[in-house]
């Protein structure tokens, strides 16, 4: 139990990233008590910048996250969409479209 | 009494969660306390006799067990015994202690969730039918009862899924119902075409006598087809969205095992019964249907706003890491060197996925029913600031976000990184691909994260608090054993998942078992 996994081109060492990651962390402590103490609580210093102006009231919806994201891959998603038709006829086309080619493949170069 | 339960545990394994869960409700006539102590106390009965069968199975190499044969032991040499044979091998074991283990977390978890709800006691007993369902599925010896228990599995799940009984409910449990009946239906067909031409059942028995031919090509494809329906590969997977996002939440993390026991079928076929026949086939046709899961699973849930639908895509996306690296050593079966220089790895990576998607998954859906449990919606968009009542649901929720995308020291990543870098050696493009489908994961739960978790709190939330301990302490166990595995690695691999791979690739010793 040493957490070493060995892997079939290297290994994974969990105990060694860990101590890696801390001693990161370490170093960025000491780096930031370096740094300048001006933060004062309840000042402008709290309020988020938004390109200097006012930063706009509530919260962007989880729907429109990644909304570049999905406007790049407008036609893909709808496609997706077009094929979750929630029709349970529609579940079992595609179990036996699925049977279908993988009886061909078996039949045509399946060999034992 | 010890040596009783010993010899006996792959019986009791089965016998008794169904036993019991005819006995709940006249256990319940005693009151809840007795009724939920019962179901523990059975679930964790269950869990033990699990263990015992994977320590037994550890110390012979595996065993059979004959239903009510004098001997337990019994098999004839001659040809089988006109019984039911369980047969427990390395991989019959570790399915059986996933299964149970995350039975024994869902029922507690269960106590509080479901409290105040009508018709608990069929509640539970569904819920311990599903559990002799899955125990007896992966432990059972012959084809037929494989039929028997997937049905059993299917109409208890069935049940679970309809629990609500109204609404959107009720359908997901009818199409759950229709597409597990007509893949059991194929499994029964298969069974009928097998047993036509050898007149036999059990499972080292047909593998030892099967010829491949015409029929049973036939019969390949179709439990093939039929267990990737139920483990929910694409495009097979349509109803997974339906049933874990309908069901209570508890159940939609039991009915990821309940797929895994499928999964575990489909590999015992592959491998086992055809003993690797059309190898290269079937391993691209899974390698297939696992690319597809893991991409089309992942950005189907990214767009999701229902935070239980999102993580039935992720789950359907796991499952097609699984399929990859199981897939993987069944196309290179047929080939030693490549084998031995990756096909073992990729396995162990998508067997050791099978146990670590056990329990971040079974987690995730959890959190998702306490955020349900105290927000009262399942819709992200009406979700905010849950982390300022809900901290310890936080934590354990950015615990299993974390696992599920692979980012270490979680237990998702020890297994990821052994399919990427053994997948690779196979075919690059497939391994980098599963890395995006990682990254995507992480986007998609970054996004359940900020939507339910960040921002200002909701006066009515914030004023219900964090779950209650009968609630968060499943969920902790989940999340000790996520951490737990992904600091020792090692021992899960050597203890739990090498065993197991070398049982799916030794079938002259299944076979041997029997005969």
């Amino acid at each position: 139990m040493t957490g070493l996994l060995v892997t079939s081109s290297g290994y994974w060492h969990p105990l060694a990233w860990l101590a890696v990651m801390a001693s990161a962390v370490i170093l960025a402590l000491i780096i930031r008590s370096f740094g300048n103490n001006r933060f004062r609580k309840g000042t402008d210093q709290q309020v988020p910048f938004y390109s200097g102006n006012r930063a706009p009231e509530g919260r962007i919806k989880s729907s429109n996250l990644y909304w570049g994201f999905f406007t790049a891959m407008e036609k893909y998603f709808r496609w997706l969409r077009r094929l979750h038709t929630g029709i349970v006829n529609d579940y079992v086309y595609w179990f036996v479209l699925v049977m279908v080619i993988m009886l061909a493949a078996v039949m045509l170069g399946g060999g034992p | 009494m010890a040596v009783l339960f010993y010899q006996h545990s792959a019986a009791f394994a089965v016998a008794v969660p169904l036993a019991a869960a005819f006995a709940v409700p006249l256990v319940a006539k005693l009151g809840k306390a007795a009724r939920n102590a019962f179901v523990v106390l059975a679930v964790v009965f269950t869990q033990i006799m699990s263990w015992l069968m994977f320590q037994r199975s550890s110390a012979e190499g595996g065993f059979i067990y004959t239903l009510g044969a004098s001997v337990p032991s019994l098999a004839s040499p001659a040809g089988f015994p006109v019984r039911i044979v369980l047969h427990i091998d390395a991989l019959s074991a570790f399915m059986a202690v996933i299964s149970t283990t995350l039975a024994f977390v869902v029922s507690v978890y269960s106590f509080r969730y479901m409290k105040g709800r009508k018709s608990l006691d069929k509640y539970f007993a569904l819920l311990l039918v599903m559990t002799a369902g899955m125990t007896g599925l992966v432990t059972t010896g012959d084809l037929f009862n494989m039929f028997v228990f997937l049905e059993l599995l299917s109409v208890s799940s069935a049940g679970m899924i309809g629990y609500y009984g109204k609404g959107e409910s009720a359908e997901a449990a009818f199409k759950y119902m229709t597409v597990s009946s007509i893949g059991a239906l194929m499994v029964l067909f298969a069974a009928g075409m097998l047993y036509s031409q050898y007149n036999l059942l059990n499972i080292a028995g047909l593998a030892d006598a099967i010829q491949f031919s015409f029929i049973d090509r036939i019969a390949l494809v179709l439990l093939f087809a039929a267990f990737a329906l139920k483990c929910g590969a694409v495009p097979m997977h349509m109803w997974v969205s339906d049933s874990y996002g309908e069901a209570p939440a508890p159940v939609s993390a039991f009915l990821v095992v309940a797929s895994q026991a499928g999964l575990y079928a489909l590999f015992r076929i592959a491998f086992t019964l055809f003993g690797g026949l059309s190898a290269a086939v079937m391993g691209w046709g899974m390698i297939t249907l696992g690319m597809l899961s893991m991409f089309i699973g992942v950005t189907m849930a990214m767009f999701q706003k229902d935070i239980k639908r999102l993580m039935a895509y992720h789950a359907v996306s796991q499952t097609g890491y699984m399929l990859l690296g199981i897939g993987v050593g069944l196309a290179v079966l047929s080939s030693p060197v490549a084998l031995e220089t990756f096909g073992i790895s990729a396995m162990e990576g998508g067997l050791f996925h099978v146990i670590n998607h056990a329990l971040y998954k079974g987690l995730l859906f959890l959190t998702a029913g306490a955020v349900i449990y105290r927000a009262g919606t399942r819709n992200l968009n009406n979700m905010s600031g849950l982390a300022h009542s809900m901290p310890v649901t936080t934590v354990l929720f950015i615990i299993g976000a974390l696992s599920i995308a692979g980012l270490p020291p979680f237990n998702g990543f020890a297994s990821k990184i052994v399919i990427y870098e053994s997948v690779f050696m196979f075919n690059p493009l497939l391994s980098v691909i599963a890395m995006l489908v990682s990254i995507l994961t992480l986007a998609s739960f970054v996004k359940v994260f900020y939507s339910a978790f960040t921002g200002p709190a909701d006066r009515s939330i914030k004023k219900a608090g964090e779950v209650p301990a009968v609630m968060w302490i499943p969920m902790g166990i989940l999340a000790v054993l996520i951490i737990a595995f992904g600091l020792a690695p090692d021992t899960v691999m050597n203890l739990f998942v090498r065993p197991a791979v070398h049982a799916l690739l030794n079938q002259a010793g299944y076979i041997g078992g029997v005969i």
